[in-house]
């Protein structure tokens, strides 16, 4: 991500890209900034003010989001702020601070945009937003152990009826894989190949990047078998390290033969 | 025996503690640390991003520019 050019040139025009470090050099100025903040893991990510104030700590990994992020974290630490205090704040003003950092519901801002009087550029971004936002939204409804065949179809209805009004999603915005592959099975059930077309390349590039990065870890593995040879628990813990990689790999082909099968099916 | 057993086990939440704190300090190869850090400064994605990492720095730069300050906690060291 942060090798990308798109994010290396919005970095130096919308933000201080600062990397905190932890090296374990002892001495190191700087070196205990995940504590200070709080994080317990590798990589976090947080939106500072110029003070080192915590906007946000959660920051999505695609760079629409990011970038609404840092652009409506100042307004949003400020709006809050007055709202706590009890003041009176610009309804608008707030309404895409929220949407900005992703802190409202898609139901709850869709009746706001209707009800704010927002037009033009401002409210077909909020649009954007609030889409992205509710696909987010169906994305998550599909995961979880309680969801069920029906919610998955649910969702891809949703999607795919949402593909036909001809929304689109911003590229590379977070919910894009899930929106590609509702998309994919909805090509499937409605023989639509102007949907397949649309989310077929990004899928496919998907599951060759999986593969390639599977592939790289094997290596690693099959030297271990070697190295743990004498440790029944560590090797067998390699073994089936192992087994899960080829499980991935073979998965992901067979979703691109798939994919292929359909291709020719639809004659896309 | 007897109180010999009752003076070990009084003995455990100590040695547990010293476990801990030994593992807390845990020592790293100092040389090894710096390669690793000057290695990371040489990875695409640090070079060619105009990253800063001093906070200090940073944080000047932020209250310069009025920009927020983009925060992304990595580490060039093995847990």
């Amino acid at each position: 991500m942060f090798s990308k050019k798109d994010f290396q040139t919005w970095g130096k025009q919308n933000a201080i890209l600062f990397a905190a470090v932890m090296t374990k050099i002892e001495g190191r100025k700087d070196d205990a900034l995940l504590r200070t903040y709080e994080f317990r893991g590798f990589p976090s990510m947080a939106i500072l003010d110029a003070d080192g104030t915590a906007m946000t700590k959660k920051v999505p990994r695609d760079l629409y989001s990011m970038s609404n992020i840092v652009a409506a974290a100042p307004a949003y630490a400020k709006l809050s702020a007055a709202i706590e205090a009890g003041n009176e704040v610009d309804q608008k003003q707030w309404l895409m601070a929220q949407l900005g950092m992703g802190r409202i519901k898609a139901t709850e801002a869709k009746a706001k945009i209707a009800s704010s009087g927002l037009s033009g550029k401002a409210k077909a971004r909020a649009d954007m937003m609030v889409f992205v936002l509710e696909m987010a939204e169906l994305a998550g409804s599909t995961r979880g152990r309680n969801v069920t065949a029906e919610d998955k179809m649910a969702a891809c209805v949703a999607v795919y009826e949402a593909f036909q009004a001809g929304k689109r999603l911003p590229p590379g915005s977070s919910p894009e894989p899930f929106v590609d592959d509702m998309l994919i099975d909805a090509a499937k059930s409605n023989k639509d190949s102007v949907a397949f077309a649309h989310a077929c390349e990004r899928v496919k590039a998907r599951h060759l990047a999986q593969i390639k990065t599977m592939k790289g870890y094997l290596p690693r593995y099959r030297a271990d078998l070697e190295k743990n040879k004498d440790d029944e628990k560590k090797l067998e813990r390699t073994k089936s390290t192992l087994k899960r990689i080829a499980e991935i790999i073979e998965g992901a082909e067979q979703k691109i033969a798939d994919l292929e099968t359909l291709a020719k099916k639809l004659n896309a | 025996m007897h109180s010999l057993t009752r003076r070990s086990l009084a003995l455990i939440p100590l040695v547990a503690l010293f476990t801990t704190e030994l593992s807390a300090q845990r020592t790293y190869d100092q040389d090894k640390m710096a390669a690793n850090y000057a290695e990371m400064k040489t990875h695409a994605w640090f070079k060619d991003g105009s990253w800063v990492t001093d906070f200090d720095a940073a944080k000047a730069e932020a209250k310069k520019t009025g920009k927020p300050i983009f925060a992304y906690f990595t580490r060039t060291y093995a847990a």
